[in-house]
């Protein structure tokens, strides 16, 4: 077969979080789901707090990353994901990601109730981040 | 030498403790700067990317304005307009404790200098201060401290420090000050630190442009797919980047404060070990001086049974 793989690299300012080959990688971006093959038309993106999906043609399961928002800058060969913070969904601290849901909640309901739409955009933003979390973690 | 044993064994004894605990905080500083130097390297990946992508944005941004609409650099957002100046803010990156030699002075006096050269006074400043030294210090003397993060961990991640990083931004977006100076000291190697003060937001041009050279691309080709367009895409992007900034700062800090930390505790076992060879000299004359003493007493003794 073909070589039909291109490297992907995860990073983060704590660090890269996968550097492997993949032969798809699946993304959100902010205009909606999108996949990427080799020798796709390079493309850099802003990505959405969601998953990265990567397929390793047909060998062992998918690998799943949370990612929080961030870009993807692929020349065709070589995508390269940049991120605030990644995680491998097997490495996901469920219970910290509870925690983090808990307290967005209840900061969204506080916000609301002093009408601080400030503090309500951010508290939304931490519970998307969270949910996210807890959603990749439960897929593995 | 008059001082009685007992006393001299006394203050050797204690010197040594205190040689043997600064030697162990000494390596335990030097662990962590290595580890903390480990992290950097990750970090630095990191922010060159942003960097390089966001350059060749940028690039490519300027040069369809020359071609098509006006030179007008607000379609860049916020962080990249100059507005006129009403509201300093000052990120002073301090340590949380003590014992770290001239670490935290050196950073506060550099502010304190540029403050003064810049014209800025209590009023016209706020600070975001992180550390408890440069918290309390600011605070103390009356000024307006809107942002305080203690107790940040000594190889800090970008979770844990993402609160402040945030708000730094956000408040410059909010207008809460018109510029943002980050006050900290940069880590050159085990020996040299180098206190700075210097503009991150409006983000300059300069600031882009000298990472131009490690970019390895140029304006990104028409090939490229943009999503979504290329200005939200740059508007996206660029809080990405001032918050590498602001990180970096502190991660730099955070070196340079564990190197004068090791620092401080190689010259405080210096100095114990100086302590520690007079007082041992004084111990062995003092001891001598006794058994002369005890030598001249018991001949005194013997001569008088004879």
């Amino acid at each position: 077969m073909a070589d039909s793989t291109f490297d992907v690299t995860i990073v983060t300012p704590d660090g890269t979080v996968y550097n492997h080959p993949a032969t798809m990688l699946i993304m959100k971006t902010s205009e909606g789901q999108m996949g990427l093959l080799k020798n796709h038309q390079p493309i850099i993106a802003a990505l959405a707090i969601d998953e990265v999906r990567l397929k390793h043609d047909g060998e062992g399961a998918d690998t799943v990353v949370a990612v929080n928002g961030g870009f993807i800058d692929f020349d065709g060969q070589k995508a390269t994901v940049v991120a605030g913070s990644a995680e491998l969904a097997g490495k996901i601290d469920v219970k910290r990601a509870q925690d983090a849901k808990t307290r967005a909640e209840e900061a969204i309901a506080h916000a609301k109730q002093e009408h601080n739409a400030d503090e309500l955009a951010r508290a939304e933003v931490h519970l998307a981040r969270a949910l996210n979390r807890l959603r990749v973690s439960g897929q593995q | 030498m008059p001082a009685s044993l007992a006393a001299v064994k006394r203050r050797l004894e204690s010197t040594r403790n205190t040689r043997q605990i600064t030697s162990a905080m000494q390596m335990v500083s030097t662990a962590k700067l290595n580890q903390i130097q480990g992290h950097i390297k990750t970090y630095e990946d990191y922010a060159a990317r942003v960097k390089s992508v966001l350059a060749s944005l940028v690039k490519s941004h300027n040069a369809t304005l020359k071609n098509g609409v006006s030179d007008d650099k607000d379609h860049l957002g916020t962080l990249f307009t100059k507005r006129p100046v009403k509201k300093t803010g000052i990120l002073v990156v301090t340590s949380d404790r003590g014992l770290v030699g001239s670490y935290n002075s050196n950073v506060i006096k550099a502010t304190l200098d540029r403050m003064k050269k810049e014209g800025l006074t209590k009023e016209n400043t706020v600070f975001l201060t992180v550390g408890r030294t440069g918290t309390e210090f600011f605070k103390k003397r009356g000024m307006n401290v809107v942002f305080e993060s203690t107790g940040i961990s000594d190889v800090p991640t970008y979770r844990e420090v993402h609160g402040i990083v945030r708000g730094a931004v956000k408040m410059y977006a909010d207008g809460i000050y018109d510029q943002l100076y980050l006050a900290y000291s940069h880590y050159v190697n085990r020996i040299v630190s180098h206190d700075r003060v210097e503009l991150a937001l409006p983000i300059s041009a300069e600031s882009l442009a000298m990472h131009e050279d490690h970019a390895s691309k140029g304006p990104i080709g028409a090939e490229y797919d943009l999503e979504p367009d290329l200005s939200e895409l740059i508007s996206k992007l660029v809080p990405q980047f001032a918050e590498s900034l602001i990180y970096g700062a502190i991660l730099d800090a955070k070196t340079s404060e564990h190197a004068s930390s090791a620092n401080a505790m190689s010259s405080a076992s210096d100095n114990a070990d100086e302590i520690i060879s007079t007082l041992q000299l004084q111990y062995n004359r003092a001891r001598q001086a006794a058994i002369t003493t005890e030598i001249t007493e018991i001949t005194g003794g013997m001569t008088a049974q004879e």
